[in-house]
């Protein structure tokens, strides 16, 4: 029986698996990963079934340590992760052995990592599900994030015995712009054909106030035909609610159960992945698709996931970074723990500016 | 994008419209007349109903159903179904639906202790309406609510039917922390914290019965389509009521 202890926790670390499915009509929202790829691949690198629970690490990954052997995968954002201060790789499996320190800072490209473990996790599920739902104190430890002190009891040998890695083509890349495809509706008569062509046409901004419930963005103003409000009615993670001020507001995993604000239109599968990657200040543009492309893009995303095994090479990657910038990253984590939340975004700034140079 | 269906006379005698809309790449919103009331409600019940007769997720890949006052929200699993064969055999079940008759009203009684520490709001409201806390408690118990939908918090329920003469404007400054099993009011909707959350409405009375429990499944009480009547209790039911929820032994007041 082993334990990962967590030195520090990160910012807003929880631990996430497919989520409750079902429980919508009782107002008991689904929760899940943000990024249900990197999620998935992280599980299958370390030979689980991929709907096993992950830790999910938000923009700083913190430190943890085990008490016995254990098979990791690190996928999502880059964080720059060492064992012991050796730099390891993402998207391959690796060996945390007993007493390894695990260090993961400040978000690279993209804002979230996983962690896979390949190890049976003593944690209980609630309602069939290892998800962590702040809001309604459900799942993962206690219902809440990972705090310092926390322990992880796990069990179980890890299953594989073989390190794979993904090929650096089949790693998605981050960047600070995307274009993200949607299905108009299901409320997209409330708005105007102005207002519809404004919101297809311009570049939005994800306003600070995004979190795992709802990414707000910040753009020119959508026009409606009557108000917003409609009688209050189902959400699914995408949907695009335009609130009175004509301002667009994207359900994430989090998302409420119901909403009564209308709906313009619903993120495609796929792309949620690449949405929870990107964070405030970046910038967004739709793209409208027809419903039948959209299903075959939902088919191909399955597919290609539920494949994923072909795509991996045996063996372990490349060393990942260099040591002045890990350096670097270890100086940004002490800045983000003596100066709060609020400065983490100009720090991610800093960090990429001084990568760049 | 929006289907919609041939206006229907239905059995019952009434034209019927039903709007069938793409969800993204895995949703179907099946949209009955939009407003709110009492027949709507039972139309989306209706269907409810058929969906969870056994087999049917299974059969149309069905993953989640989130019913509202008038539409029923549906994903599925496009690996297995398109949106246009689920559309079709949803159709199907609308039809069927509409000759079901309307079963016997479901009341879930909540007993209630009002005003005092467990109801801290309740003069103020009754002051606000001009109306004694006897009268206000009286015409609060009186009226089945019916349970429209469930949603906003986990177990919270969306009720309609409260009389206006009790209604009654949120609190200036929402309390950090209501206790679970709070009753109350704002504007002209009533309804109770099935977990402690923060919240704005003015609390009237609190029950000691469960709304939300874990190990329940599902883990809520009240389901949308029952009606809630709120019947009057004094302190020593209510600690007795406790401590049978306590001791495992509370039996829902389902009639």
């Amino acid at each position: 029986m082993g334990k990962i202890r967590v030195n520090n926790p990160g910012i807003l670390t929880t631990i996430q698996d497919l989520g409750r499915k079902g429980y919508q009509q009782y107002g008991i929202g689904p929760g899940g990963p943000m990024d249900q790829f990197a999620m998935e691949v992280a599980n299958a690198l370390v030979g689980n079934p991929r709907s096993n629970p992950v830790l999910e690490m938000p923009l700083i990954g913190g430190s943890y340590l085990t008490t016995e052997d254990c098979l990791i995968a690190l996928t999502g954002a880059n964080m720059e992760p060492s064992l012991d201060g050796q730099a390891i790789g993402m998207y391959e499996t690796i060996l945390w052995k007993k007493g390894q320190v695990l260090f993961l800072g400040p978000a690279k490209d993209g804002i979230r990592t996983y962690l896979a473990l390949g190890v049976d996790l003593g944690i209980e599920p609630v309602l069939g599900s290892y998800s962590t739902h702040i809001r309604s104190r459900l799942g993962g430890l206690d219902g809440g994030p990972l705090k310092a002190g926390d322990q992880i009891a796990f069990r179980g040998e890890s299953k594989r015995k073989v390190c794979f890695h993904l090929a650096e083509k089949d790693i998605p890349s981050y960047g600070r712009e995307a274009r993200i495809r949607l299905v108009l509706g299901p409320q997209d008569e409330a708005f105007t054909e102005e207002g519809k062509e404004t919101f297809l046409s311009q570049t939005y901004t994800i306003s600070m106030d995004s979190d795992r419930m709802g990414y707000r963005l910040e753009g020119k103003p959508i026009a409606m035909v009557g108000g917003a409000d409609i009688i209050s009615d189902g959400l699914v993670f995408g949907s695009i609610q335009v609130s009175g001020n004509g301002q667009p507001t994207i359900m994430m995993a989090d998302h409420q159960t119901s909403g009564g604000y209308a709906k313009i239109a619903t993120v495609i599968r796929s792309d949620l992945s690449i949405l929870a990657q990107m964070g405030p200040g970046e910038k967004l543009e739709f793209e409208a698709l027809s419903p039948n492309t959209a299903q075959e893009l939902y088919r191909e995303w399955r597919l290609s996931l539920d494949q994923i095994e072909k795509k991996f090479l045996k063996g372990p990657r490349q060393k990942a970074f260099s040591e002045e910038d890990k350096d670097l990253s270890l100086a940004l984590v002490e800045a983000f723990s003596r100066s709060g939340l609020e400065s983490l975004y100009l720090i991610r700034d800093s960090l990429e500016v001084k990568l760049k140079k | 994008m929006s289907y919609k269906a041939l206006p229907w006379d239905g059995l019952r005698g009434e034209s019927m419209q039903v709007n069938y809309k793409v969800v993204g790449d895995r949703g179907l919103l099946v949209e009955f007349e939009n407003k709110i009331c009492p027949k709507i409600s039972g139309q989306v019940r209706a269907l409810m109903e058929r969906l969870e007769e056994g087999g049917t997720y299974k059969a149309l890949a069905i993953e989640e159903v989130i019913p509202s006052y008038r539409s029923i929200l549906i994903l599925y699993d496009p690996m297995q179904i398109s949106f246009d064969v689920i559309k079709l055999r949803i159709q199907d079940l609308v039809l069927k639906a509409m000759v079901q008759e309307e079963g016997p009203r479901k009341i879930l009684q909540i007993p209630t202790l009002y005003g005092g520490q467990m109801g801290p709001d309740l003069e103020y409201v009754a002051k606000y309406n001009g109306l004694s806390t006897k009268d206000l408690i009286e015409i609060h118990s009186k009226t089945d609510y019916l349970i429209y939908m469930l949603g906003f918090t986990p177990g919270f329920t969306y009720l309609g039917g409260l009389d206006p003469r009790i209604g009654s404007p949120r609190l200036e400054s929402p309390r950090l922390r209501i206790p679970a099993g709070s009753v109350g009011i704002a504007d002209l909707q009533t309804g109770i914290y099935p977990i402690d959350s923060p919240g704005g409405w003015q609390i009237i009375g609190r029950t000691p019965i469960p709304m939300m429990d874990l190990d329940r499944d599902p883990p809520v009480l009240a389901r949308a389509g029952m009606y809630i009547r709120f019947r009057p209790i004094q302190p020593d039911e209510y600690r007795s009521i406790e401590e049978s929820v306590k001791l495992g032994t509370y039996r829902a007041e389902l009639i």
